[in-house]
């Protein structure tokens, strides 16, 4: 059975849409998958994307997903039980907890020097943190600065009445702290003697200096800032009474400031974030044991005393809730069934390898329950609505892939195909005939603005409606978007399949038109112009851009050898088209008349030539054409009229006979008749020498040729006229050969000419005299020719050139009064061309000569 | 009585050729058309038709195709077309002779006679006998050294009966000069002059009606001469 070779429009509808809707719904569940593959969490603040979607997963727990929280938690909890551990006792926080200033700004220091240090109250280093460090600037040398912090006074300014001092130079809030300290403490702290009596500035000390009569260089004086002592240590000295000289005061300084600044942050982070990790508000479950100046601690967000609790317990308490991690840091052991490995929890710890000391040691767990909202529970939500389904899903969006592929391809095959009888043909609609180009530009912006139509909706989703990513709505959107490009799409697809098909594709571009007419235009310039200037105007350009290109470099090298190519091309074709013109000249001028050039493929000269030539061949083909047709329609209209005056010749003779036959006694009335009857039989010889002749000469008869000898042909002939030459007294003289003379010729044809030879010798031989025949044979090269010669003496005098001899109603101007019609030689001439011969006739005083030549047959060959 | 249908268009010609006839002895009955040749032909007991061929009406090829239809009578045609392709045609649908304008009167009446007596007298031929040999009209006796064409008694020379002889007997065979010299002479042909050829040509103007249009004896040039065989 034939398939069908063309689609319905029925069919081309729904299969159309069948794509739509194939294409439609592997977007919807691409966009699905690809909104819900990256799930974000927001975590401890921090927002973070995991793509989950390529990876081969099975249950949350075992998901990257699950590890990455669970890493980026370790991180975090370990942080606050590192910070609790600083300002927690006993799971609360302590404020009057002392803090070894020293140690604690050198905690990250593997090797700390033992120096000098001071403790200080943890709220009062936090709160000196919060308000920051006030400094006040003195100068000394260092001689007098060292004596300060030795012996807590100088040699040399020893102004002990603090009220007394110049206090212009402090800073209004020092001013009223050394008034407050004035006031309220009895004994007086060494920072604030110091910033009392030292000068607040190097003139000011060379001042004093001056007034005490002592000389300083001026490169002695040194600057020193000297904190002033908000708080008091734990054991309520000033910061400056521990340290023993000017290096350990600056030492001390930096380290307290250093501890004041990081307890502060530690404490806003504590305060902030200390309920994150508390059982309601995550899932996750740690415990952490660490000594605390030497002191066995838990820190744990788990409800119980670890305290005296064996290892085993705890860890087997930890493995209840589900996932679970036991962490030995001594040996860098790990207990768990995820997969957070020992490297992980060493690297988390190491980082705080100050706070962990010996004997630490980790659990962490999972609740499987998920009680509280956090990021694994989010993450988990994510996970689990999306990764069971999503082989499936993507299955299916594979499938649907491939039957859109499947129908696209049954439209591209069908598109564009009528019905016809025969089968079908290509049909162009009306957008089909946009030329190509714009048409694909225009085909491309619609399609983008599809894209950017899809991409500006999808921006304004996820602005506004929070959950958008994950909701149904975008997928949807995303079909009914993809059914509206795929509209476009197919709508220009289709029509360049249709244009593919028709053959349009190229033909119907603007690239096309632009060469074309750029072609048209050179080729015209080129046509249009004189013949010099078309070959030298080229030469010199190809020669200018030779020399030009030729020296600049490979590139220009090789396009000018490309250019020189395409001019060889060029040159190449011209030539072909210049012998082609020749070679149809030659053979028009050998005869082929009907010969003609294409000279639609050439320009130029080429084109003119071609042009002239054709132009020649038709005229030589006309001229040969009408003078075979004037020819033929002379021989009808003789052949005509000869048969219309054969009619009434017919009753002349024959009453002329009936004449004859009365017994008429008259004399001269017989005389009259025989007048009568010789006329009417010469003009009935006219009459039939003038029809042959006439289609003789034009060629309008058909010859059978045939091996004849030509010498029978001769003695036959004889035989014939023997009683007419006899009757004229005309003696033969015959010169033949022995052997038979093979020619070939039609041999009625030949008998005619040699009887009109013979005709002509009877009728005007002079009487009495003898006429010579000959045959013989010449050899000339390859060929071999008998040669007939017949001469004899012509009664009349011949005054006209022999070649006029001939020409038709051309006689001896007195034989013209004779019997015969004048046409004897002139058929006989032309049969013998005819007959490939040649005939040639002699004239020389009396002496009348005709010479026949025919190409001799060879000895066994029957015929040519 | 003879009845001869003579059909011209012409009819001078008719008229001349009523004269010759009649002066022979036939019965001439006169058309100048075909459809009254037709007529004629059905009305009156004809024994041979004379017939133009180019004629207003009904031409002579035409009438010669009806008439062949249901008659088998001798056909003369007559026409001023003198082309062998006519002549040809003529024969070919049914002609029996086909003689061109303008003609020799004394020819037609001859061809008349030939055609008359061939058609009479086809149906008892004498019983044959050995020494008897027959090229259509042209019959030799052997025994006797007597030549007919159509029942006309022909004088011959020694010669140009041996001739005749050898040609008669070897219907359709040509024979060059040479041939018929070393036969009839018994003798090698050396430069054999037109003797033959000369008795051939008298031969002819003895036994045919035109010896330029030989029915019987024809010359084929340059290679030799035969009887044409008869049917």
């Amino acid at each position: 059975m034939k398939k069908k070779q063309e689609m319905g429009k029925t069919r081309r509808a729904f299969q159309t849409i069948l794509h739509r809707l194939f294409i439609a719904a592997a977007v919807v569940i691409i966009v699905a998958l690809a909104c819900n593959s990256t799930v974000t969490v927001e975590n401890n603040g921090k927002v973070y994307r995991q793509n989950i979607a390529l990876k081969k997963q099975g249950s949350f727990e075992d998901s990257t997903l699950f590890y990455d929280i669970f890493r980026e938690e370790l991180d975090g909890i370990t942080r606050m039980v590192v910070i609790k551990s600083q300002l927690e006792t006993d799971g609360s926080y302590n404020g009057a907890k002392e803090v070894d200033i020293a140690q604690y700004a050198h905690r990250n220091e593997e090797f700390s020097e033992t120096g000098a240090t001071a403790r200080y109250l943890l709220d009062d280093l936090i709160k000196w943190g919060n308000y920051g460090l006030v400094t006040e600037s003195v100068y000394a040398t260092q001689a007098e600065l060292d004596s300060y912090f030795a012996t807590g006074s100088s040699p040399f300014f020893m102004q002990n009445d603090l009220t007394a001092g110049d206090w212009k130079q402090q800073s209004e809030s020092t001013r009223a702290m050394l008034a407050q300290s004035v006031n309220e403490q009895e004994e007086e702290t060494l920072s604030m003697r110091m910033i009392a009596q030292l000068p607040s500035s190097r003139e000011e000390y060379l001042r004093m200096a001056e007034s005490l009569g002592k000389y300083v260089e001026e490169d002695d004086i040194l600057r020193l800032d000297i904190l002033v002592p908000r708080y008091l240590s734990a054991e309520g000295l000033d910061l400056a009474e521990y340290a023993s000289d000017t290096a350990e005061y600056v030492k001390l300084r930096e380290d307290l400031r250093i501890t004041s600044k990081d307890l502060f942050y530690n404490f806003t982070e504590y305060s902030g974030q200390k309920n994150y990790y508390a059982a309601s508000a995550t899932n996750v479950r740690y415990c952490y044991r660490l000594a605390v100046n030497g002191e066995i601690c838990y820190f744990s967000n788990v409800e119980g005393d670890f305290n005296g609790k064996k290892i085993d317990e705890i860890t087997q308490k930890f493995s209840d809730y589900g996932k679970y991690v036991y962490y030995n840091a001594d040996r860098s052991e790990i207990h768990t069934n995820t997969h957070i490995g020992a490297d992980l929890m060493k690297t988390v710890i190491g980082s705080y390898q100050y706070a962990f000391g010996d004997n630490t040691r980790v659990w962490l767990a999972v609740d499987g329950s998920y009680p509280a909202v956090d990021g694994f529970s989010v993450a988990r939500e994510a996970y689990n609505r999306l990764i069971p389904y999503y082989l499936y899903l993507a299955g299916a969006a594979v499938i649907f892939l491939l039957l859109s592929l499947l129908s696209l391809i049954r439209l591209t095959r069908f598109e564009g195909r009528v019905a016809t009888q025969e089968g079908y043909q290509i049909a162009l609609r009306r957008e089909d005939r946009m030329p190509t180009e714009p048409f694909v530009l225009l085909g491309a912006l619609s399609f983008a603005a599809v894209l950017a139509a899809g991409y500006a909706g999808y921006s304004f989703f996820l602005s506004a409606w929070e959950d958008a990513l994950h909701s149904l709505w975008l997928p949807c959107c995303a079909g009914v978007l993809a059914l509206f490009g795929d509209y476009v799409f197919l709508f220009f697809y289709l029509s360049l399949v249709r244009r593919g098909k028709a053959h349009t594709l190229w033909k119907n571009s603007l690239l096309r038109w632009v060469l074309q007419r750029l072609r048209r235009g050179f080729l015209s310039l080129y046509d249009h112009s004189h013949i010099l200037v078309r070959a030298m105007i080229p030469f010199v350009l190809l020669l200018a851009l030779n020399l030009i290109l030729g020296g600049s470099g490979v590139f220009g090298i090789l396009s000018a050898a490309v250019m020189d190519v395409a001019a060889i091309l060029l040159l190449y074709r011209e030539k072909t088209n210049l012998g082609e013109i020749v070679e149809s000249a030659r053979r028009i001028g050998g005869g082929d008349f009907s010969l003609k050039i294409d000279a639609q493929k050439m320009h130029g000269e080429n084109r003119t030539l071609a042009d002239a030539v054709n132009g020649i061949g038709d005229g030589i083909k006309t001229a040969v054409e009408q003078s075979m047709k004037d020819e033929r329609l002379k021989a009808d209209l003789i052949t005509n009229v000869s048969h219309d005056i054969k009619t009434p010749l017919t009753s002349i003779i024959n009453f002329v006979n009936l004449l004859k036959r009365e017994e008429i006694q008259d004399e001269r009335i017989r005389s009259y008749i025989d007048v009568l009857d010789s006329k009417s039989q010469r003009l009935k010889q006219l009459t039939d020498d003038l029809v042959e002749a006439s289609k003789i000469s034009s060629g309008n008869i058909s010859l059978q040729m045939e091996r004849i000898n030509f010498a029978e042909l001769v003695n036959q002939t004889c035989g014939e006229f023997a009683d007419k030459f006899r009757e004229r007294c005309l003696e033969i003289v015959r010169n033949m050969p022995e052997k038979p003379v093979y020619i070939e010729a039609d041999s009625r044809r030949i008998w005619r000419v040699v009887e009109n030879l013979f005709s002509n010798a009877c009728k005007y031989a002079l009487e009495g005299t003898r006429v010579y025949l000959e045959i013989r044979t010449i050899r000339e090269g390859e060929r071999e020719f008998a040669i007939f010669s017949m001469k004899n003496i012509s009664a009349q005098a011949l005054n006209i050139p022999a070649d006029e001899l001939t020409e038709r109603f051309i006689r001896g101007d007195i034989s013209r009064s004779s019997e015969g019609s004048g046409l004897g030689l002139s058929i006989a001439k032309n049969l013998t061309e005819l007959q490939k011969g040649k005939f040639e006739i002699y004239l020389d005083g009396d002496l009348f000569k005709v010479l026949l030549t025919f190409p001799c047959l060879e000895e066994g060959r029957e015929s040519l | 009585m003879m009845n001869i249908l003579v059909c011209d268009d012409d009819r001078e010609i008719v008229e001349a050729i009523e004269i010759y006839l009649v002066q022979e002895g036939y019965h001439v009955i006169k058309a100048y058309d075909g459809e009254q040749a037709i007529r004629a032909l059905k009305q009156n007991e004809i024994h041979l038709l004379i017939l133009d061929v180019m004629m207003p009406k009904l031409d002579g090829i035409h009438a010669t195709l009806k008439i062949r239809e249901y008659s088998s009578i001798p056909i003369i045609m007559l026409s001023a077309k003198s082309e062998d392709a006519d002549k040809i045609l003529g024969l070919n649908i049914g002609a029996d002779d086909y003689v061109t304008k303008p003609f020799n009167p004394l020819e037609l009446v001859a061809r008349v006679k030939s055609q008359l007596r061939r058609y009479t007298k086809l149906g008892n031929l004498n019983v044959e006998n050995n020494a008897v040999f027959r090229a259509g009209g042209l019959v030799i006796n052997d025994d006797t050294k007597e030549v007919t064409v159509d029942d006309e008694p022909v004088r011959l020379t020694p010669i140009e009966y041996n001739i005749l002889l050898l040609l008669v007997k070897n219907q359709g065979r040509v024979f060059s000069i040479d041939q018929i010299y070393e036969s009839i002479w018994e003798e090698e042909a050396i430069g054999a002059d037109n003797t033959v050829a000369v008795h051939i040509r008298h031969i002819r103007e003895k036994i045919e009606i035109n010896p330029k249009e030989p029915r019987y004896l024809k010359v084929v040039w340059g290679v030799g001469y035969k009887i044409e065989k008869q049917d």
